[in-house]
Protein backbone atom coordinates (compact mmCIF):
# COMPACT_ATOMS: atom_id res chain seq x y z
CA UNK A 1 0.00 0.00 0.00
CA UNK A 2 2.83 1.97 0.25
CA UNK A 3 5.78 3.72 -2.46
CA UNK A 4 3.04 3.86 -4.82
CA UNK A 5 4.27 6.76 -6.57
CA UNK A 6 5.46 5.44 -9.77
CA UNK A 7 2.52 2.71 -9.55
CA UNK A 8 0.04 2.56 -12.53
CA UNK A 9 -0.39 6.50 -13.20
CA UNK A 10 -0.62 5.78 -16.99
CA UNK A 11 0.32 8.39 -19.36
CA UNK A 12 3.49 8.51 -20.91
CA UNK A 13 5.03 12.07 -20.31
CA UNK A 14 3.10 12.96 -17.15
CA UNK A 15 4.74 16.09 -15.72
CA UNK A 16 6.34 16.54 -12.95
CA UNK A 17 4.68 17.13 -9.31
CA UNK A 18 4.56 20.39 -8.12
CA UNK A 19 5.56 21.90 -11.56
CA UNK A 20 2.41 22.54 -13.13
CA UNK A 21 0.00 22.61 -10.17
CA UNK A 22 -0.13 23.11 -6.26
CA UNK A 23 -1.64 19.93 -4.00
CA UNK A 24 -3.99 20.97 -0.92
CA UNK A 25 -4.82 18.28 1.58
CA UNK A 26 -7.64 19.46 3.57
CA UNK A 27 -6.96 18.91 7.75
CA UNK A 28 -10.12 16.75 7.52
CA UNK A 29 -8.63 14.11 5.54
CA UNK A 30 -5.54 13.95 7.66
CA UNK A 31 -7.75 13.38 10.58
CA UNK A 32 -9.63 10.86 8.62
CA UNK A 33 -6.31 8.67 8.18
CA UNK A 34 -4.95 8.89 11.83
CA UNK A 35 -8.24 8.13 12.91
CA UNK A 36 -8.48 5.27 10.70
CA UNK A 37 -4.56 4.10 11.84
CA UNK A 38 -5.69 3.92 15.12
CA UNK A 39 -7.87 1.67 14.72
CA UNK A 40 -5.81 -0.44 12.91
CA UNK A 41 -3.76 -1.08 16.28
CA UNK A 42 -6.19 -3.58 17.86
CA UNK A 43 -6.04 -2.48 21.09
CA UNK A 44 -7.04 1.15 20.37
CA UNK A 45 -10.17 2.48 18.83
CA UNK A 46 -12.49 5.19 19.59
CA UNK A 47 -13.69 6.96 23.02
CA UNK A 48 -16.86 9.01 24.00
CA UNK A 49 -16.08 12.48 23.40
CA UNK A 50 -15.53 14.16 27.32
CA UNK A 51 -16.65 17.32 28.59
CA UNK A 52 -13.74 18.70 29.48
CA UNK A 53 -11.29 17.04 26.63
CA UNK A 54 -9.36 19.14 24.45
CA UNK A 55 -10.71 16.68 21.35
CA UNK A 56 -14.27 18.38 22.12
CA UNK A 57 -13.99 21.28 19.43
CA UNK A 58 -14.06 18.92 16.99
CA UNK A 59 -16.06 16.23 18.52
CA UNK A 60 -19.71 17.76 16.94
CA UNK A 61 -18.13 16.99 13.32
CA UNK A 62 -18.11 13.93 13.50
CA UNK A 63 -21.33 12.92 15.06
CA UNK A 64 -21.20 11.58 18.68
CA UNK A 65 -18.84 8.38 19.46
CA UNK A 66 -19.10 5.24 21.46
CA UNK A 67 -16.35 3.82 23.20
CA UNK A 68 -15.44 1.25 20.78
CA UNK A 69 -12.19 -0.85 19.89
CA UNK A 70 -13.41 -1.05 16.26
CA UNK A 71 -14.27 2.39 15.55
CA UNK A 72 -11.92 5.16 13.92
CA UNK A 73 -10.74 7.11 16.62
CA UNK A 74 -11.65 11.19 16.75
CA UNK A 75 -8.57 12.79 15.45
CA UNK A 76 -7.78 16.98 15.66
CA UNK A 77 -5.13 17.98 12.74
CA UNK A 78 -3.79 20.63 11.92
CA UNK A 79 -1.69 21.66 9.00
CA UNK A 80 0.76 23.97 8.37
CA UNK A 81 3.18 23.63 5.15
CA UNK A 82 3.89 20.49 4.80
CA UNK A 83 4.08 19.14 8.06
CA UNK A 84 0.98 18.32 10.32
CA UNK A 85 0.27 18.38 14.30
CA UNK A 86 -2.05 15.44 15.01
CA UNK A 87 -4.15 14.69 18.44
CA UNK A 88 -5.95 11.84 19.08
CA UNK A 89 -8.48 10.73 21.58
CA UNK A 90 -8.58 6.93 21.65
CA UNK A 91 -9.75 4.14 24.39
CA UNK A 92 -7.64 1.20 25.08
CA UNK A 93 -8.40 -2.28 25.83
CA UNK A 94 -8.16 -3.18 29.08
CA UNK A 95 -5.76 -4.15 30.73
CA UNK A 96 -3.21 -3.26 27.74
CA UNK A 97 0.23 -1.79 28.52
CA UNK A 98 -1.05 2.09 27.08
CA UNK A 99 2.60 2.81 27.29
CA UNK A 100 2.65 0.34 24.80
CA UNK A 101 -0.51 0.67 23.12
CA UNK A 102 -0.10 4.32 22.58
CA UNK A 103 3.33 3.78 21.33
CA UNK A 104 2.12 1.90 18.28
CA UNK A 105 -0.67 3.63 17.66
CA UNK A 106 1.88 6.84 17.20
CA UNK A 107 3.63 4.54 14.76
CA UNK A 108 1.05 3.68 12.94
CA UNK A 109 -0.61 6.97 12.69
CA UNK A 110 2.81 8.87 11.62
CA UNK A 111 3.46 6.03 9.23
CA UNK A 112 -0.01 6.39 7.67
CA UNK A 113 -0.02 9.78 7.49
CA UNK A 114 3.02 10.47 6.04
CA UNK A 115 2.76 7.24 3.47
CA UNK A 116 -0.78 8.39 2.14
CA UNK A 117 -0.74 12.44 2.49
CA UNK A 118 3.27 13.08 1.71
CA UNK A 119 3.17 15.34 5.10
CA UNK A 120 5.97 15.62 7.63
CA UNK A 121 4.42 14.48 10.88
CA UNK A 122 5.81 16.79 13.23
CA UNK A 123 3.72 15.60 16.67
CA UNK A 124 1.08 12.93 17.52
CA UNK A 125 -0.59 14.08 20.43
CA UNK A 126 -2.68 10.70 21.84
CA UNK A 127 -4.77 11.38 25.55
CA UNK A 128 -6.46 7.71 26.67
CA UNK A 129 -10.02 8.78 27.52
CA UNK A 130 -11.65 5.24 27.71
CA UNK A 131 -10.65 1.87 28.86
CA UNK A 132 -12.36 -0.74 27.10
CA UNK A 133 -13.07 -4.61 28.38
CA UNK A 134 -13.10 -7.01 25.55
CA UNK A 135 -16.01 -8.92 27.07
CA UNK A 136 -19.30 -8.85 28.09
CA UNK A 137 -20.50 -8.28 31.70
CA UNK A 138 -21.11 -12.33 32.35
CA UNK A 139 -17.72 -12.67 32.42
CA UNK A 140 -16.86 -10.93 34.95
CA UNK A 141 -15.16 -12.43 37.94
CA UNK A 142 -14.47 -10.57 41.26
CA UNK B 1 -15.41 33.17 -16.15
CA UNK B 2 -18.94 33.65 -17.89
CA UNK B 3 -19.86 31.06 -20.65
CA UNK B 4 -19.12 32.54 -24.29
CA UNK B 5 -22.28 32.99 -26.14
CA UNK B 6 -21.98 30.20 -29.35
CA UNK B 7 -19.77 27.77 -28.21
CA UNK B 8 -21.37 25.02 -25.72
CA UNK B 9 -22.43 25.61 -22.20
CA UNK B 10 -19.60 24.62 -20.04
CA UNK B 11 -16.73 25.91 -21.34
CA UNK B 12 -15.54 28.83 -19.28
CA UNK B 13 -12.25 30.60 -20.37
CA UNK B 14 -11.08 28.07 -23.00
CA UNK B 15 -11.58 25.11 -20.68
CA UNK B 16 -14.19 22.62 -21.06
CA UNK B 17 -16.08 22.10 -17.50
CA UNK B 18 -17.66 19.16 -18.56
CA UNK B 19 -15.11 17.46 -19.81
CA UNK B 20 -12.65 18.38 -17.31
CA UNK B 21 -15.03 16.44 -14.71
CA UNK B 22 -15.36 14.04 -16.72
CA UNK B 23 -11.61 13.37 -16.96
CA UNK B 24 -11.32 13.61 -13.15
CA UNK B 25 -13.89 11.30 -12.76
CA UNK B 26 -12.35 8.73 -14.77
CA UNK B 27 -9.50 8.81 -12.31
CA UNK B 28 -9.07 5.62 -10.80
CA UNK B 29 -8.00 6.98 -7.37
CA UNK B 30 -10.81 9.41 -7.84
CA UNK B 31 -13.86 8.53 -6.12
CA UNK B 32 -16.04 11.92 -6.80
CA UNK B 33 -15.60 15.57 -7.24
CA UNK B 34 -16.85 17.12 -4.22
CA UNK B 35 -17.73 21.16 -3.35
CA UNK B 36 -16.05 20.52 0.15
CA UNK B 37 -17.59 22.75 2.97
CA UNK B 38 -17.14 26.04 2.90
CA UNK B 39 -15.12 27.39 0.85
CA UNK B 40 -15.72 25.01 -1.73
CA UNK B 41 -15.21 25.41 -5.64
CA UNK B 42 -17.68 24.92 -8.07
CA UNK B 43 -18.14 26.33 -11.78
CA UNK B 44 -21.83 28.23 -12.01
CA UNK B 45 -23.44 27.60 -15.47
CA UNK B 46 -26.79 28.72 -16.48
CA UNK B 47 -28.58 26.44 -14.95
CA UNK B 48 -26.47 24.18 -13.36
CA UNK B 49 -23.53 23.77 -11.20
CA UNK B 50 -20.45 21.67 -11.36
CA UNK B 51 -19.67 20.83 -8.39
CA UNK B 52 -15.51 20.62 -7.47
CA UNK B 53 -13.76 22.39 -10.92
CA UNK B 54 -13.21 25.54 -10.88
CA UNK B 55 -11.25 27.95 -13.40
CA UNK B 56 -9.34 30.69 -12.44
CA UNK B 57 -6.93 32.66 -14.18
CA UNK B 58 -4.14 30.97 -14.19
CA UNK B 59 -4.99 27.40 -13.01
CA UNK B 60 -7.72 25.03 -12.84
CA UNK B 61 -8.57 23.97 -9.75
CA UNK B 62 -9.99 20.43 -8.99
CA UNK B 63 -11.59 19.55 -6.28
CA UNK B 64 -12.00 15.70 -4.77
CA UNK B 65 -12.74 12.79 -2.62
CA UNK B 66 -9.82 10.23 -3.01
CA UNK B 67 -9.52 7.02 -2.37
CA UNK B 68 -8.46 5.59 0.72
CA UNK B 69 -5.27 3.57 -0.50
CA UNK B 70 -3.94 6.12 -3.21
CA UNK B 71 -1.35 8.23 -1.91
CA UNK B 72 -1.97 12.07 -2.61
CA UNK B 73 1.44 12.44 -4.39
CA UNK B 74 -0.44 9.58 -6.91
CA UNK B 75 -3.74 11.00 -6.96
CA UNK B 76 -2.50 14.35 -7.82
CA UNK B 77 -0.37 12.86 -10.69
CA UNK B 78 -3.43 10.96 -11.88
CA UNK B 79 -5.43 14.70 -11.90
CA UNK B 80 -3.25 16.04 -13.43
CA UNK B 81 -2.06 13.60 -16.19
CA UNK B 82 -6.01 13.76 -17.13
CA UNK B 83 -6.52 17.47 -16.67
CA UNK B 84 -3.21 19.00 -18.26
CA UNK B 85 -4.01 18.40 -22.04
CA UNK B 86 -7.90 20.25 -21.10
CA UNK B 87 -6.34 23.28 -18.94
CA UNK B 88 -5.68 25.65 -21.99
CA UNK B 89 -2.28 26.38 -20.46
CA UNK B 90 -3.20 26.70 -16.84
CA UNK B 91 -1.88 25.21 -14.25
CA UNK B 92 -3.71 22.27 -12.86
CA UNK B 93 -4.69 22.63 -8.75
CA UNK B 94 -5.65 19.42 -6.72
CA UNK B 95 -7.75 19.79 -2.91
CA UNK B 96 -7.76 16.52 -1.72
CA UNK B 97 -10.95 17.43 0.40
CA UNK B 98 -11.99 13.99 1.47
CA UNK B 99 -10.97 10.44 1.81
CA UNK B 100 -13.22 7.26 0.96
CA UNK B 101 -13.44 4.70 3.72
CA UNK B 102 -10.66 1.91 4.01
CA UNK B 103 -11.78 -1.29 2.51
CA UNK B 104 -12.56 -3.68 4.82
CA UNK B 105 -10.03 -6.44 5.23
CA UNK B 106 -7.23 -6.94 8.04
CA UNK B 107 -8.95 -4.47 10.70
CA UNK B 108 -12.03 -6.21 10.24
CA UNK B 109 -11.33 -9.57 10.19
CA UNK B 110 -9.17 -9.72 13.27
CA UNK B 111 -10.52 -10.69 16.13
CA UNK B 112 -12.22 -7.66 17.83
CA UNK B 113 -11.09 -6.66 21.31
CA UNK B 114 -7.88 -9.29 20.79
CA UNK B 115 -4.22 -8.09 21.00
CA UNK B 116 -1.87 -8.10 18.40
CA UNK B 117 0.23 -10.77 17.77
CA UNK B 118 3.55 -10.43 19.84
CA UNK B 119 6.67 -10.08 17.76
CA UNK B 120 7.10 -7.49 14.95
CA UNK B 121 5.25 -3.83 15.76
CA UNK B 122 2.98 -2.70 13.19
CA UNK B 123 6.54 -1.17 11.21
CA UNK B 124 7.04 -4.48 10.40
CA UNK B 125 3.15 -5.11 8.47
CA UNK B 126 2.84 -4.53 4.85
CA UNK B 127 0.61 -1.85 5.25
Amino acid sequence: MTAMTNAATGAPGQPAHGELGRLHIHDRVVEKIAGWAAREVAEAGSATPRLLGRSLPVAGRFGIRRTDLGAAANATAHIQGSATRIELSISVRWPASIPEVTAQVRDRVRTRVSDLTGLRVQEVGIIVTDLVTNRGSGSRVH
Amino acid sequence: MTATVGQPDAVVDGVDVDAVAAAVRACPGVLDLTAGWMGGRATYLPGRRIEGVAVDADAVVVQVRGRWEVTARELAGQIRAAVAPLAAGRRVDVVLADLDKPLPTEADTRPDGYPNPPGPGPAARPG
